[in-house]
């Protein structure tokens, strides 16, 4: 695929979800990265704000796979990677996959839900396989998993661990509209609507060719020392009790180069690298005091302190 | 913390170091600083609360009272311009600090204290000067810099809050401190190199003359004694060349008459010196190698100029000078500040008599006139019983007096009619003036003339500097006595526990008076020879690089004119293939540093238009993009060029002509700009 092709593509998917969400263009931003960088996305925020809309709208416009699991506590992990049954017709055991195997997953209010099935999630984010009873089953491509958490509420809550919150590509925050777009959603017609009415822009088969479209973006050397540098900074960082993984740095690289292609360019410069840091960086980091709770708020203010210390390259 | 208060408390630190440098003024009491620093104290807590203190009447008149103090204090108090403008100048300053209200008032007042500076620098030779001057320097740059941060700041954000918190961290310090620096360097610079016109303009007499005793026309027996135990420096004498075996006496006077209780001065025929043409004065003959020093006096409040026995030249930056037959040298007045000369004095050769020898020196009148003291003629003859010459016999009476008696500070009264007779038949005890007096009468009892000097001893040797440091203490009598014709010859009856010193200074102590000597020898006395001295080192010191060069240039030239050929082609062919091989270390040196270097990778117009925003005050931050920065900047041509900087830096694409095109012109456009800025 050309790269004008992909610009053209990932312009179509923005108009979508903007019709959706709106007064939001850059949390579409992230998504779309997230989307493009291969990557998983976790959304932090208070409800209503529309978490499971951006999922929804996302899903729907790629023409693929879309599951929704409502995590609660009750739930197990054969609930969401499936399990094998007796058939009594074959008289054999069969694999019944879970709701997993799909696209597009949206793990709504993840934190509602058990380690035990939190981390049947770990496989899969990773390597994108799920294994039962020896046998090894492959998910569908593309696949992303689109998690949703409510920081406020800590009854009945299981916070992520960090293995699991290191394979989230970035946590973002939708935050409320301004008030002129609050407005207009009250106005217009409501989001559940909007949603049934949302055309597929791309297909499957366009969003994988568009995934390796973002991996031939040029990163220059000194742009992967920026990077190293940054990380180096949140692993010396006085206030930061752990820095950032070699995951990280990985995710950083390749989501900057998403970047560089949501912005229609097929090189990256700076700004993609600085612009991501604190999405992606901030949930990965364990700020030495927490009294502050769990919020990314937090943490992303140390990643701007970190990047206004770093120095760029010209 | 905010600059306001930043500004008011460096403002008050200014008036401190003006105040710290009046109290230096010789004639200023501690008392009266004190009583200022309290006072601006106590307008600092106004000030602080941001209280409007004095009405501007009340300033007018409180003003022009101290200025009629002022008048009053010159005219009949201090009478001396100095000292009455050094108050001056410190009253005003700390009532302007009841005063901050507009930005000029704290310019006003470091311009008082610069001027409190300058009358300090004038008045004193204290070391402390340095401190308080480098304290002024850091500081008054400091408050310099504050100042005009916080007026430009208001100027910027008329009607702003201003910042709060710490806004100036460790490396404004630090540049702070570093321009401090480089400017006491500088001035250092100027210091040594402007030329000396030997003119103090503000010079003034010293209020703290030493008051000695013991070198005038008539000196009491005693009088000595009670200096015996005082530690005030008198002077400080540096020895060039190689140090003496025996102890230096510093001459002073000679006295020649004793009437049983005084000694007194008849023979006081003296003339002034002559020069000779490298503008030294003649002090006496002299032959042989001469023993060098270098004397810093104390002012004194005697006109005797003190010098190693046997004077024979003096350098020193006085009108005139007086010599008698003696040795003694006299200046015109007692000296009113510290003076710094150099004397040359044979102390190996005794001292020829031109002439008759003066009666004065063999007169017994005190003798005659008291039978009992007969006595002393009796053990004079005594003494020198065995002795043939004349110099046995002086040497006989030093024998017997060192050994004989017991050295005492306190000689008890013990019944003697004088000191003498108490000394040599009762107590047996005394000091320096009693062992040199009785010899002197002994010496003329035994028919050879003699004579009572009195000066100072060579003192403590202070090892860091290299010098002596002579103090009051070693105040000591010795005597002249001539023998054999041959010249008056040095002899101390004095036994060797009255020739140490009284009381030892710490190592310490020595460490600062050599810091006081350095200071004293090289800022305040420094002179036009100085500045000759170190530009013939400097002269001398570049010769010696020059001059193997020059050899063997020379050596070649020689072995040519020899006709054995030339050596020359070796040597160069040597000199080319070395710089050769340096300049092709150095290329590559320099290449990789420029392939390594981030700016070299930079494209030139990205870093042309960087050079031309920083001369506007535009400059990228530490962590800010290129992008972010043209944001901040704001301008189309800035965004321009920054992008095409990005697709070359960054795509790896070479630009087309009509980007490079495009580049040309924003830069142009940037440039015209600021000179618009400019006019």
């Amino acid at each position: 695929m050309e790269d004008k092709e992909v610009y053209e593509k990932i312009r179509r998917l923005h108009k979508n979800l903007g019709a959706v969400i709106r007064g939001k263009p850059a949390i579409i931003d992230l998504a779309i990265t997230a989307l493009l960088a291969k990557g998983h996305l976790l959304i932090e925020d208070v409800p209503g704000v529309g978490k499971t809309t951006l999922a929804h709208a996302l899903a729907r416009s790629i023409n693929c796979s879309f599951q929704r699991i409502q995590f609660t506590s009750d739930l197990l992990p054969s609930d969401v990677i499936g399990m094998t049954v007796y058939n009594q017709a074959a008289h054999a055991f069969e694999f019944r996959p879970g709701p997993i195997f799909a696209n597009i997953v949206l793990a709504d209010e993840i934190n509602r839900t058990t380690p035990k099935t939190q981390s049947a999630l770990l496989e899969a984010m990773n390597d994108r396989q799920v294994s039962i009873d020896k046998a090894t089953y492959v998910l569908p491509v593309p696949f992303m998993l689109l998690a949703t958490q409510n920081p406020l509420e800590y009854a009945g809550t299981f916070p992520l661990p960090e293995s699991q919150l290191d394979r989230f590509t970035m946590a973002i925050r939708i935050g409320y509209p301004d008030e002129a777009d609050e407005r207009e959603i009250m106005q217009s017609m409501p989001s559940v609507k909007i949603l049934q009415t949302l055309e597929p822009v791309i297909t499957a088969d366009d969003l994988g060719m568009m995934q390796e479209a973002v991996e031939r973006t040029r990163v220059e050397e000194d742009l992967v020392d920026y990077i190293l540098a940054i990380a180096r900074a949140t692993r010396i960082h006085k206030s930061i009790k752990l820095g950032v993984s070699p995951r990280a740095t990985a995710t950083l690289y390749r989501a900057a180069q998403a970047r560089a292609m949501i912005k229609g360019r097929n090189y990256c410069i700076p700004d993609d690298v600085k612009a991501l840091a604190s999405p992606v960086f901030a949930h990965r980091i364990i700020p030495l005091d927490r009294r502050t709770g769990e919020g990314v708020e937090d943490n992303s203010a140390l990643i701007d302190d970190i990047l206004s210390t770093v120095s760029v390259p010209v | 913390m905010n600059l306001t208060v930043y500004t008011i408390i460096l403002t008050y630190a200014m008036a401190v170091i003006g105040i710290a440098a009046a109290s230096l003024v010789e004639g200023i009491s501690p008392a009266f600083a004190a009583l200022l620093g309290a006072a601006a104290a106590a307008s600092l807590a106004l000030n602080l609360r941001g209280r409007r203190t004095l009405p501007k009447w009340l300033w007018n008149v409180l003003a022009a009272l101290i200025l009629l103090l002022f008048l009053a204090d010159y005219a009949a108090i201090s009478k001396s311009l100095l000292v009455s403008a050094s108050r001056f100048l410190a009253i005003l300053t700390v009532l302007k600090l009841f005063d901050l209200k507009k930005n000029r008032d704290h310019l006003i007042t470091y311009c008082l204290v610069f001027f409190q500076m300058l009358a300090a620098a004038a008045s004193t030779v204290s070391i402390s000067f340095i401190v308080i001057l480098g304290l002024f320097v850091v500081g008054g740059i400091w408050a310099m810099i504050i100042f005009n941060i916080r007026r430009d700041w208001h100027i910027a954000n008329p009607q702003a809050q201003e910042p709060g918190g710490m806004i100036f961290g460790a490396r404004f310090l630090g540049f702070v401190i570093a321009a401090a620096f480089s400017t006491i360097a500088l001035t250092f610079v100027f210091f040594f190199l402007m030329p000396r016109a030997g003119l103090g303009f503000l010079e003034r007499k010293s209020a703290n003359t030493l008051k000695t005793t013991g070198f005038s026309d008539i000196v009491d027996l005693g009088d000595l004694g009670a200096l015996k135990t005082d530690p005030t420096v008198v002077m400080r004498v540096g020895i060039a060349g190689r140090m003496p075996a025996r102890l230096i006496h510093f001459r002073g006077a000679q006295l020649d008459h004793y009437d049983g209780r005084t000694w007194s001065r008849r023979v006081k025929l003296s003339y002034p010196a002559g020069k000779d043409r490298s503008g030294r004065f003649f002090a006496g003959p002299g032959e042989g190698q001469l023993l060098e020093q270098e004397i810093v006096l104390e002012p004194l409040d005697t006109d005797v100029l003190f010098a190693a026995s046997n004077p024979v030249y003096i350098d020193g930056k006085f009108q005139s000078m007086r010599v008698d037959q003696s040795g003694s040298l006299y200046l015109p007045s007692p000296p009113y500040s510290r003076l710094e000369y150099r004397a040359w004095s044979d102390i190996t050769h005794p001292r020829p008599e031109y002439g008759q020898i003066p009666d004065e020196y063999k007169d017994l009148g005190f003798l005659d006139a008291d039978p009992e003291a007969q006595r002393i003629r009796e053990l004079a003859a005594r003494v020198t019983e065995e002795a043939r010459t004349e110099r046995g016999r002086a040497v006989a009476i030093e024998g017997f007096l060192k050994t004989s008696f017991a050295y005492s500070l306190n000689p008890a009264h013990t019944g003697g009619k004088t000191p003498i007779d108490d000394f040599l038949f009762y107590g047996k005890q005394g000091y320096c003036e009693h062992y040199a007096s009785a010899m002197v009468i002994m010496l003329r009892a035994a028919n050879v003339p003699s004579r009572l000097v009195t000066g100072f001893l060579q003192g403590d040797w202070n090892g860091f500097g290299n010098y002596f440091v002579v103090r009051q203490e070693h105040a000591h009598s010795w005597v002249e006595a001539y023998v054999d014709g041959a010249g008056w010859e040095t002899f101390d009856p004095t036994p060797g526990q009255g020739l140490q010193s009284y009381t030892a200074p710490s190592a310490f102590w020595m460490y600062m008076d050599m810091i006081r000597w350095r200071w004293n020898r090289n800022v305040v006395h420094f002179t036009f020879n100085d500045q000759v001295r170190i530009a013939v080192a400097i002269d001398r010191y570049l010769h010696s690089l020059y001059d193997p060069l020059r050899k063997i240039y020379l050596r070649e030239k020689i072995h040519r004119a020899a006709g054995r050929g030339s050596r020359a082609l070796p040597i160069a062919v040597a000199a080319a293939a070395i710089f050769i091989v340096l300049a092709v270390a150095a290329s590559i040196i320099l290449r990789r540093r420029k392939t390594t270097g981030r700016q070299a990778r930079t494209p030139a117009f990205y870093a042309e238009m960087t050079r031309i925003l920083r001369r506007r005050g535009m400059e990228r931050g530490q962590g800010e993009t290129p992008l972010e920065f043209a944001r901040r900047v704001g301008r189309a041509e800035v965004t321009e060029i920054t992008s095409a900087h990005e697709a070359e830096r960054y795509a790896g694409a070479s630009l087309g002509e009509p980007e490079l095109e495009k580049v040309r012109n924003g830069l142009a456009a940037l440039r015209k700009d600021k000179r618009a800025d400019e006019r």
